[in-house]
């Protein structure tokens, strides 16, 4: 398929789904390689770059159409949509954790914070940001968890690498004592 | 200084150390050198109650720094006992890393802000037929798999004769005669009591055909509390003959 159509076709596609469609859906589908898919990305990342209201947004293996977080205050004035829930302290550290340790277990985690946290991460399973993955190999093989692509959507990020480091100054002055 | 937060708000007991350390902007390295155990252990007693979820992993806290502040009153032993990491070296170093957790929580805080007002549209109804794909699946395995059919069919033909068991029969009436027999004594039975454990479909079904009829004759009543819960069968004050 020709790359114009093809860009065409995930966008018609995705419209239709509103929900998130990973690559390799669109690969078997339509018999096209990850190449030509990617080469439809950059028509689609172009078209809907910038002031569009419309953003077309890809995490891990997953591609969706959204409206553009610039506009919120006009779509929010005008339908009132459901609003997500932002997480509480709590499953937002033991998410960062597991984010920037992953995979981790259980003990691990609770080691890092201090106390348990079997609520934080049944939470997080239950919302979808974290996923079950494998177990380690040591004394009770205990499960290992790590995040999926709802977690990239959640913060914007189109994969683990954007994960946010800490600045390098910050981490130097702090190594060396006053 | 100020110490009436509650200990909820703090995420445990680094959260609550972390805290004390930065009012009183002392280095996490000189936590042992300042009187941070004395002001943690002063927040701690201060507090009206406990809550007992969290508790615990406070109190462990407060002993273990307790422990270390009088390893370093004693006179150090003549050779380290421990393989293990210095507890005071340990404390900081969770310390440190519990930090930068923190902080890393805070970057994805403010990003969570800004990508919360992203809105998705809720799918369209398909009606598009299933399609299925059988994957990682080869001629080779299929033919194995037929095979390995084939192969247990031939085995069994070498087992013994199955021997013959009766089967019983039970009819309507003899069931409701037992029914009655059973419930002559007492003035109730549960539905379950009249049959043996290894009863067969065939005669349940038939006590219970048995049970409906005496029923309709108005000579026993049924009862059941809630749903799928025991069915109890009593019998009726003005027990008419009926068959």
């Amino acid at each position: 398929m020709e790359t114009k159509r093809l860009a065409a076709a995930i966008e018609a596609v995705l419209f239709v789904t509103g929900e998130a469609v990973s690559q390799k859906e669109f690969c078997s589908c339509f018999g096209v390689t990850y190449t030509a898919l990617e080469d439809a990305f950059e028509l689609l990342r172009g078209k809907y770059s910038g002031d569009s209201g419309i953003v077309f947004i890809a995490y891990g293996d997953s591609m969706q159409l959204s409206s553009n977080p610039e506009y919120r205050s006009e779509v929010e004035e005008m339908l009132n949509p459901v609003q997500r829930k932002s997480l509480s302290q709590a499953s937002l550290e033991v998410l960062s954790i597991i984010a920037y340790k992953q995979p981790i277990t259980r003990s691990e985690i609770e080691e890092i914070r201090g106390v348990k946290c079997d609520y934080s991460v049944m939470w997080l399973l239950q919302k979808g940001l974290i996923k079950e993955a494998g177990r380690k190999d040591t004394v009770g093989k205990p499960m290992l968890f790590a995040t999926t692509d709802l977690f990239l959507r959640h913060f914007g990020l189109s994969g683990l690498d954007e994960l946010p480091e800490k600045p390098r100054e910050l981490l130097d002055a702090e190594a060396e004592p006053e | 200084m100020e110490l009436s937060f509650k200990l909820e708000k703090f995420e445990g007991p680094l959260d609550l150390l972390l805290h004390l350390l930065d009012k009183s902007q002392i280095a996490i390295e000189d936590i042992f050198v300042s009187d941070i155990t004395e002001q943690y252990l002063e927040y701690i007693g201060s507090l009206p109650e406990l809550n007992m979820d969290s508790a615990s992993e406070f109190l462990a806290t407060a002993a273990m720094l307790l422990e270390i502040k009088s390893r370093r009153l004693l006179p150090k032993p003549p050779k380290p006992e421990e393989e293990q990491e210095d507890p005071e070296q340990t404390l900081i170093r969770r310390l440190r890393e519990y930090k930068e957790i923190k902080e890393n929580a805070e970057i994805l805080r403010v990003r969570e802000g800004q990508f919360e007002g992203m809105y998705f549209k809720k799918p369209e109804e398909y009606c598009f037929n299933e399609r299925f794909e059988l994957e990682d699946v080869s001629l080779d395995a299929l033919i194995k798999a037929l095979d390995d059919i084939v192969a247990r069919i031939s085995s069994k033909k070498q087992l013994p004769a199955v021997r013959e068991i009766r089967r019983d029969v039970f009819t309507i009436k003899d069931k409701i005669k037992y029914i009655k027999q059973r419930i002559s004594s007492r003035k109730s039975i549960r539905f379950d009591e009249l049959f043996a454990r290894d009863r067969t479909k065939a005669e349940v079904v038939t006590t219970f055909l048995a049970m409906l009829e005496l029923w309709k004759n108005h000579y026993i009543r049924i009862t059941q509390n809630e749903l799928f819960s025991d069915i109890i069968v009593i019998k009726t004050e003005e027990n008419s003959g009926g068959d």
